[in-house]
């Protein structure tokens, strides 16, 4: 379980939790919706201690599973690797950057969806399909989606200087 | 930079991976059990027991209903039918005694109709058979608790029959396939599509006026001295369940 210290976390993926089934409901159904829950947890992950990597995916997956009727483990599991591979992506830059989070944040959505898709199908991996297509989509949206958010990072602190000065 | 890459953190990520997998496997499974024993112990909790009692009751006693009704709307189906043959009864001067058919026998050219009604209901060989729509056949053999019926249709059977309104008189006879034909009429006779083939008394096993079929074309081309008719039976053969076997009248006792 997440440990103290992680409190102001909670609400931060219990709403990307929330952000993410109304993405999946609404975009999701239309054409496929960004990995907004995984740009969170990467982002917690990066700032609040890595059991946002392990602890934080699973429970936050495990929510997303309830909430969408999906197979109960499946966004758990995808999103552990998606975090593993974004962990791994972070760790092969050589210094933090927002590209460098946007890029682990692509990865890991790759990641994520191809172990959601393979976890989620009925039989196993047997069923997997064109359907997987849909994955390149989703890791552009999220990419798109991890852009929007520091841009918006950028302007709010620049909004914050000039307030400052 | 993320935190970790420690044993710990690898053994923690196996955990919950583990957790995952279990969760993925044995989930639904787990979930549904779960779910089903706390909803049987604590439902009433939300919906109370008197209101869950009644629940069952009313979905027991809508099932049942449903039944009931089913078989009501049978008994209506077979009311109609007996309240037909009932109204023919009162307009025959003989007795009549309403039978099932039980099943049909399959003869090499056409089968006959097996009744369940016998010699204790008073049926006897040479009895006619009727339904509501018109002239069936005759019984040919009777047990206790059965008797067989032998069908307009059969080949054997010939009927002494008259046209309505024309008046010719001619044979009834089985014709190719279910149809029948009415043949020896007479040359001078006007008779016409549409017309009614009822039965005459003249070959003394049946009474006048019973509805055999109605007159569907004449059969023109044959060399002959008398006309030939195709007769549509009024009684469609192969779907009798209910049927009126005419009783023959008790001697009378001075």
């Amino acid at each position: 379980m997440m440990r103290s210290g992680s409190a102001g976390g909670v609400p931060a993926v219990a709403g990307a939790v929330v952000l993410q089934f109304m993405l999946e409901v609404t975009l999701g159904r239309v054409f496929a919706a960004p990995d907004v829950l995984l740009l969170v947890l990467v982002y917690l992950s990066i700032n609040h201690g890595d059991r946002w990597s392990i602890e934080g995916a699973f429970w936050a997956g495990l929510a997303l599973d309830m909430l969408l009727h999906q197979p109960p483990g499946a966004s758990s599991l995808g999103l552990l690797a998606g975090m593993v591979v974004a962990t791994l992506v972070l760790e092969a830059m050589p210094r933090e950057s927002r590209g460098a989070y946007l890029l682990a944040g692509g990865a890991g959505s790759v990641a994520c969806d191809a172990v959601f898709f393979a976890a989620a199908s009925r039989p196993f991996i047997l069923s997997l399909d064109s359907d997987m297509l849909i994955i390149l989509p989703r890791a552009v949206l999220t990419l798109a989606a991890g852009s929007a958010a520091a841009a918006a990072g950028i302007l709010a602190g620049m909004v914050r200087r000039e307030a400052a000065e | 930079m993320l935190q970790g890459g420690s044993r710990s953190r690898r053994g923690r990520l196996a955990a919950y991976a583990a957790a995952s997998v279990l969760i993925l496997l044995a989930g639904p499974v787990l979930l549904g059990g779960v779910g089903s024993w706390l909803g049987a112990r604590f439902a009433f909790l939300f919906f109370g027991p008197e209101e869950d009692q009644s629940v069952e009751e009313l979905r027991a006693f809508a099932v049942e209903l449903m039944l009931e009704n089913g078989a009501l709307r049978e008994e209506a189906m077979k009311a109609a039918r007996y309240r037909t043959l009932l109204g023919m009864t009162r307009t025959l001067p003989q007795e009549a005694v309403a039978g099932r058919v039980l099943y049909r026998t399959e003869g090499l050219v056409e089968g006959t109709l097996v009744i369940d009604r016998g010699s204790r209901d008073g049926v006897v060989p040479g009895a006619v058979c009727i339904t509501a729509e018109g002239l069936v056949g005759v019984v040919e053999e009777v047990a206790e608790a059965t008797c067989e019926v032998l069908p307009i249709t059969s080949p054997g059977m010939r009927v002494s029959c008259m046209t309505y309104p024309s008046g010719a008189v001619g044979i009834l006879q089985p014709g190719p396939g279910r149809t029948l034909q009415l043949v020896d009429v007479d040359l001078s006779s006007s008779v016409a599509p549409g017309d009614e083939v009822v039965t005459s008394r003249y070959g003394g096993v049946f009474r006048d006026g019973l509805l055999v079929g109605t007159v569907s074309e004449s059969l023109t081309g044959r060399a002959g001295l008398a006309l030939e008719f195709s007769v549509t039976p009024a009684v469609d053969f192969t779907r009798i369940s209910e049927v009126l076997i005419l009783l023959e009248p008790p001697p009378e006792t001075e």
